[in-house]
């Protein structure tokens, strides 16, 4: 059994309190932009490059004990890079929709 | 008095039949529902996986902390006569070839088409054809698109495992791994593009 409602609340209550911190002006944006730029790419190293090793791993068979625990902290990390990704996203929201602009 | 006791027993006898006629539709339902689920194998074609599994239909049976389920080829049942069944070997065998199938990803070709083609676009930026913006724009896009399939596949895995909902795992299982293994490398490429700003991140004054 996953945790789903964790990976997914930890973010967002982590990122309502650093974007309003930077509404109040007690923290730059360049600072929340680096910040979560940085968590950001911790949660792809986990999610990302761990499941890469693991399809890697299953493809050829390779079975050792490291297997589920990579699979578990995947999936967790997956979900919270799932969330994070949207914040990403409305970070460069302007650039974001640039991209389907002519 | 012998033919009236003689009649009795048989009138008793008859209604006992008849009463266990009525159980043998169950039973033999029963008997194959048996069958289906004890040939079971790991939907999501896991290998020993461990207490407390990975979904919820952890079973362990024969106490040695792993699921049974996961165990290729285990039988989660003592009926003797069900393992002598040489049928039923044979499709465990089959499962176990299936099993080998499921986990067949396509990493490495995967991984040398997209190389490929980040190479043939860093090229042709080189060569003046196309702008550095719609270079970026391309990989950005893709990025999404595939990061949505990524996601929406998981997500539709996960609900599928914590609520246990076995349709079409192994191909969503299947696909969810492909579409990674290019978001993956995508992001890569979304990294390497956007290096200049990154290594900003690491000197946070």
């Amino acid at each position: 059994m996953y945790d789903i409602i964790l990976p997914l609340i930890i973010p967002l209550i982590l990122y309502i309190a650093s974007f309003l911190l930077v509404e109040k002006k007690i923290i730059k944006k360049k600072f929340h932009v680096k910040i979560w730029n940085l968590i950001i790419l911790i949660f792809f190293i986990v999610s990302g490059i761990g499941g890469f090793i693991l399809a890697f791993l299953l493809s050829y068979n390779v079975t050792n004990p490291i297997n589920n625990f990579l699979l578990y902290w995947h999936v967790e990390f997956g979900l919270g890079m799932l969330i994070v990704a949207i914040f990403h996203i409305h970070i460069y929201w302007k650039l974001t929709l640039r991209l389907f602009r002519k | 008095m012998e033919k009236i006791k003689l009649n009795l027993n048989k009138k008793i006898i008859y209604k006992l039949l008849k009463k266990v006629s009525y159980l043998i539709p169950f039973v033999t339902v029963c008997s194959l529902g048996c069958n289906g689920t004890c040939a079971a194998e790991c939907p999501f074609g896991l290998f020993s996986d461990p207490y407390p599994g990975q979904c919820s239909r952890f079973t362990d049976i024969n106490g040695d902390n792993n699921c049974d389920l996961s165990e290729s080829g285990q039988i989660n049942t003592t009926d003797s006569e069900v393992l002598n069944n040489s049928n039923l070997d044979n499709n465990i065998n089959n499962t176990d070839i299936s099993h080998v199938n499921n986990t067949d990803y396509f990493v490495i070709p995967i991984s040398l088409i997209i190389l490929t083609i980040y190479i043939i676009s860093y090229v042709l930026i080189k060569k003046n054809i196309i702008t550095p913006k719609k270079q970026k724009k391309l990989w950005s896009i893709l990025l999404l698109i595939t990061t949505l399939g990524s996601g929406l596949t998981g997500i539709i895995l996960i609900i599928s495992i914590n609520f246990a909902i076995y349709l079409y795992n192994n191909i969503i299982l299947f696909y969810h791994v492909e579409i990674s293994i290019i978001m993956v490398l995508i992001t890569l490429i979304h990294i390497h593009i956007h290096r200049k700003p990154i290594m900003k991140i690491f000197k946070l004054k």
